[in-house]
């Protein structure tokens, strides 16, 4: 094993051991159900202990410096334990427009503050009908004199129930821009989603003040939306092998007609499909965040290429994890629906599998 | 009116059907969404029941079943024409599926002459509701795994075990139980099965609750529950034979919707699907008409076969094992609506607001679909069925089939 990947094991070993300890799957199900709720300091806590609300942060913001190979690694762990924390939400997504942007003293105390856990960030970019990649088509922002305000919404938004500041993108005189949204300049409506173990909402705001973070994004819209697609992936693959563990540990032990249901071939043969679609996802997934890590320029075809390969293989793992269960797979109280509806909700946010179809084929000059 | 199917015979029927439903039924548009199957609230209920009730009054339930117990004594014809009227018509008959299309059927063919006489012509009507204690903790695709126990005292009979998933055991009058009698014997040889009044002392129904939200299913407890000797349906430890033709019944009532509950005859599903890339403007775009044009094919394709197998059925056949390729075909379909819908509606298929009422019926569609494919039995089992009982290829190593069931290996 390499350096790197010894570092990256040890990390996914601590962060392992903290989920494992503070969010069993059933604490998490207790949250989705409102019978529990996560202590608010939990997250600045994070922070401070495991560093993992800054792990993607320069140090010299208050951050781990880390890169998007140990930010996917983490990602896959929060994505096997569906941890009801601004994981994805803010210290994945909400922090990319901050690390896009060149300009330090506007970045610098969000990205302080961020790191800190104190202020969880939302990044902001579907609209009401948008296919993949997004552009905003109804939001704009207008300068006036050293101010901008922004008017418009936003739609199917993770934020963890409600971000510090949201990150919009939005159209100007010259092109379009990132910008900085106050949580409390915005209207926030919780959505009902299919993800219990993840709140969404639609947000808008009607001139309301903003922070221009990137004022021309120009082609870095899409490498942001390249950089969320494979971050997504990451917690996808975490979710599709924790399923498959799931259901494998069960294939082993239920007995029906006096034998092990595992030792049916029809039973072996959809375990060992599940295997060969996770680990081709996860080489998809790794060598996205790998490229990401390296600084390549051009990542829409990993991007693509990773989104479906881990939209497919969690989608199809989740319904296997049901089925290899029968009846107590269906029921409320297991947790195999979580990770369905996870699934569901995750393939389609971000490009579905269809909309990354076509954008591969785009990008491939057809 | 005549047995005969005439051409003035049927065009008179269809008639008097529509007749009759443009009277007594809801258009499926102007009633909304066709409730799902998911804990079945006290108004669908009461609801279904009056419409069960009108039905049987009017002479259109059971239409295919013998007069004497209640039914009309017509042909499939009938069934046919009744079905092609009652397309777009809001059928409310889920809480009747485990009723007519398997209850019923299974005391016909198994029942003392008393039985049928006694509840058939009340399960046509609606006025009483069954539900199938099959499922236990530990026996579901091994149905013969069960370890309910009855024993015999006097003139009653003594229950004592668990069952579970018992869909609609909630609202229930009566259910069709199948209990171990003689555990010295092998598994399949020491089954009896027996009517258990629901509202018996000992009897405890508790609902659980599905991955969709409803609770449409239960655990069901048995405490010494008595049940009159009268009770017997079939053979004592010869239940099996009764519990294969219910579980048949049950595929092809999941698959194709049997029982004479008249089930549209159209292709609803493709139609909504249709009508949703339609909002969506995907209409046009080839990938989904390919998909579209295939649900369109799958959903014919699963009607006609349907059609042909309840013609079947009503020549007094007990269903083959082909139920279970419309059992299969029905949960594949299933599925692939599911994914079509979620792929047509992409993000806002998995968050809505309030009012987004295409968002909320494709995410119900989509969180109920996995426990169609496994209810009646799972698309493993229906395969192993196929194979072995209608292709006859060699049966799966069963290790348990010849020793006495006390000593097989259970979970
Ligand atoms: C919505 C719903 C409603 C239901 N309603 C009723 C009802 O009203 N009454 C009732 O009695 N039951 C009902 N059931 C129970 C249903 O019949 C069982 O859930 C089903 O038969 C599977 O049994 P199980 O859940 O014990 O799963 P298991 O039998 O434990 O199956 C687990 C897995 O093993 C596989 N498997 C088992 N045996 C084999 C084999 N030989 N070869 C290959 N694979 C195999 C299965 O396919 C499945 O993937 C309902 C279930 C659902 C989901």
């Amino acid at each position: 094993m390499s350096d790197m990947s010894e570092e990256r094991e040890a990390l996914r070993g601590a962060v392992a051991d903290y989920l494992d300890a503070n969010f069993p799957i059933d604490t998490v199900h207790r949250i989705a159900n409102g019978k529990e709720s996560v202590a608010a300091d939990e997250w600045s806590k994070v922070a401070q202990g495991l560093g993992l609300a800054g792990l993607v942060i320069p140090e010299e913001f208050g951050g781990q410096g880390a890169g998007f190979g140990e930010l996917g690694v983490v990602l896959q762990e929060f994505g096997r334990t569906l941890a009801p924390l601004p994981m994805l939400s803010s210290a994945a997504l909400g922090t990319l427009p901050f690390l896009l942007s060149t300009d330090d003293a506007v970045r610098r105390p969000y990205l302080e503050a961020l790191a800190a856990g104190s202020a969880p960030a939302a990044l902001a970019l579907t609209e009401e009908s948008d296919s993949w990649p997004q552009a905003p088509q109804a939001t704009t922002a207008v300068q006036s004199g050293d101010h901008w305000h922004v008017s418009g919404a936003k739609h199917y938004v993770l934020d963890n129930g409600g971000a510090t500041f949201y990150v919009v993108s939005a159209a100007t005189a010259h092109g379009i821009g990132l910008f900085v949204v106050d949580g409390a300049d915005v209207v926030r409506t919780e959505l009902h989603a299919i993800d219990l173990t993840r709140p969404q909402a639609n947000i808008a705001f009607d001139q309301a003040p903003a922070v221009a973070l990137v004022v021309h994004v120009g082609d870095e819209l899409t490498r942001l939306q390249d950089l969320a697609a494979i971050l997504v992936s990451s917690e996808q693959l975490g979710g599709a092998d924790a399923v498959m563990r799931m259901f494998v540990e069960y294939a082993k032990i239920r007995v029906q007609f006096g034998r092990i249901i595992g030792s049916f071939q029809a039973i072996k043969h959809m375990c060992a499909n599940t295997l060969v679609e996770v680990e081709k996802a996860r080489g998809a997934a790794e060598d996205a965040a790998d490229r990401a890590a390296e600084g390549e320029p051009d990542l829409a075809l990993a991007a693509s290429l990773a989104k479906v390969a881990t939209s497919e293989a969690y989608t199809n793992a989740t319904l296997t994890n049901i089925r290899v269960h029968g009846g107590i797979g269906y029921t409320w109280e297991h947790p195999a629906h979580l990770y369905f509806r996870r699934s569901r909700s995750t393939s389609a946010l971000f490009g579905t599998p269809a909309e990354h179809r076509e954008a591969l084929l785009v990008g491939l000059g057809y | 009116m005549t047995t005969t199917d005439t051409t003035t015979d049927l065009e008179d029927f269809r008639l008097r059907v529509r007749d009759f439903l443009a009277r007594n039924a809801k258009r499926v548009d102007a009633a909304g969404d066709e409730e799902s199957q998911d804990g079945e609230t006290v108004d669908y209920l009461t609801g279904a029941r009056v419409w069960q009730n009108s039905l049987f009054d009017a002479g259109f339930s059971g239409l295919s079943w013998p007069k004497e117990y209640g039914g009309q004594s017509l042909t499939m014809h009938h069934q046919r024409v009744f079905n092609e009227e009652a397309n777009g018509y809001v059928m409310p008959s889920s809480p009747f599926m485990v009723t007519l299309g398997m209850c019923a059927p299974t005391l016909l063919q198994y029942g003392t002459e008393e039985q049928r006489r006694t509840h058939v012509p009340k399960m046509l009507r609606g006025d009483e509701i069954w539900c199938q204690l099959f499922s236990e903790p530990g026996a579901g695709s091994d149905v013969a795994g069960l370890t309910t126990k009855a024993v015999r005292d006097g003139d009653e009979w003594v229950i004592n075990g668990q069952k579970v998933w018992t869909s609609g055991a909630h609202f229930a009058d009566y259910g069709l139980i199948v209990t171990r009698t003689n555990p010295e014997v092998p598994k399949h040889k020491g089954i009896t099965m027996f009517i258990v009044d629901m509202k018996s002392p000992g009897v405890t129904v508790r609902p659980l609750r599905q991955m969709s939200g409803g609770s449409g299913f239960n655990e069901v407890f048995f405490d010494d529950v008595r049940v009159p000797a009268a009770n017997l349906v079939g053979e004592i430890d010869n239940g099996w034979m009764a519990a294969i033709g219910t579980l048949m019944n049950e595929r092809v009532s999941i698959g194709a919707g049997g029982g004479g509950l008249g089930r549209g005859t159209g292709t609803a599903q493709f139609d909504r699907l249709a009508e949703l890339a339609t909002k969506v403007g995907r209409i046009d775009d080839g990938a989904a008409r390919t998909e579209l044009a295939s649900i369109y094919v799958e959903e014919r394709l699963l009607a006609i076969l349907s059609e042909r197998m309840r013609a079947g059925l009503k020549a007094g056949k007990a269903p083959g094992p082909e139920g279970s390729i419309a059992k299969l075909s029905g949960s594949e379909l299933g599925r692939r609506v599911a994914d079509m819908a979620m792929s047509l509606l992409a993000e806002s298929g998995q968050a809505w607001t309030d009012g987004e009422d295409d968002s909320l019926h494709w995410a119900q569609t989509l969180l109920g679909s996995p426990g169609g494919a496994i209810a009646g039995g799972t698309p493993e089992i229906m395969r192993n069925i196929l194979g072995e009982r209608s292709l006859g290829l060699p049966k799966e190593p069963q290790v348990d089939r010849d020793i006495p069931f006390k000593d097989t290996r259970t979970n």
